[in-house]
């Protein structure tokens, strides 16, 4: 079980942050991810996958089962947070948003008057 | 639309590099995201950044599918068999004192890293794959027989002789200890049902 002190890496970080807005499949996670960095950050299938399994494997996101109410024509897997992964999402954001409002502050005092 | 076709079949190609839990796992999802960016990017962009993925990922899934793969259960038993077999060469040549001592550090050496392995993967599980047994139960007489038979023609290499006598001890120990295990694992089976 990943611990919510320890900072996730990129790939992972990325992929709880996209998931908080809901349950996607792996394209439409990509697209998401690729979004929120402004095309900064953009991951292959591999790496893609390999972080999937390894969030799976840490029990922060889980594939949903319930096929049936998605429309898409072909059979795709989606994820979503867990319970314990959105509380990890939560806390990653809450950590970067001090990070940033500390920086922001800091050059902002810091700067000639 | 040929390249977009190119690429994914390209792609699916490239997957047999991944470890095979990952790619029978993911290795569907993989090719249809492909697919599905070559719908909206050029196909050689999707296929660099396709190449540039697996040059990163793969080692990365080789090296977790190393770490995460289960412990085998087969090493204890193999060293457990060589040691059987070094006891059986030791009582079997006891009037040559060489022999003896060979058979006995043979068992002793053998027994200690089967124990310590053993230790280390726990007791026999559903992993271990105990289908061919009678097989190498079989074996250990089909050698000696051979060795009769050579010996009968007046083949003396003592070395070889004596070498394939050990390789047929270890193959029947192990065949029959595989046995035992299948027994066990059975039997437990069929207790927990």
């Amino acid at each position: 079980m990943t611990q919510s002190s320890k900072p996730l890496p990129a790939a992972s970080l990325h992929i709880v942050l996209a998931l908080l807005g809901g349950e996607l499949h792996g394209y439409a996670l990509m697209r998401r991810v690729g979004e929120l960095s402004d095309g900064a950050a953009k991951m292959g299938p591999g790496t893609l996958y390999g972080t999937l399994n390894r969030l799976v494997d840490d029990g922060l996101i889980i594939e949903t089962t319930d096929r049936a109410t998605h429309t898409d024509s072909e059979r795709r897997r989606y994820y979503e947070l867990t319970p314990n992964g959105r509380t990890v999402a939560l806390a990653e954001l809450a950590r970067l948003q001090t990070l940033v409002h500390r920086v922001a502050a800091h050059l902002s005092g810091g700067a000639p008057a | 639309m040929n390249g977009d076709r190119a690429t994914v079949r390209v792609y699916r190609s490239l997957l047999c590099l991944y470890p095979r839990e990952f790619r029978d796992e993911y290795g569907a999802d993989m090719v249809q995201l492909v697919r599905d960016q070559c719908g909206d990017e050029p196909s050689w962009q999707v296929g660099a950044r396709c190449v540039l993925d697996l040059a990163v990922a793969m080692p990365t899934q080789h090296m977790e599918a190393h770490m995460n793969r289960p412990s085998t259960h087969l090493v204890p038993l193999l060293y457990a068999a060589v040691a059987a077999a070094g006891l059986l060469f030791a009582i079997v040549g006891g009037s040559n004192i060489t022999i003896f001592v060979i058979g006995l550090c043979i068992a002793v050496a053998a027994g200690t890293i089967a124990a310590v392995s053993w230790k280390r993967s726990g007791p026999v599980g559903a992993k271990l794959s105990t289908d061919g047994w009678w097989k190498l139960v079989l074996a250990g007489p089909c050698i000696i027989l051979v060795l009769i038979v050579a010996a009968g023609f007046g083949v003396e290499a003592w070395e070889v002789m004596m070498l394939s006598l050990l390789v047929a001890f270890v193959a029947t120990a192990t065949g029959v200890m595989l046995g035992v295990a299948r027994l066990a694992h059975r039997r437990s089976r069929t207790v927990s049902t």
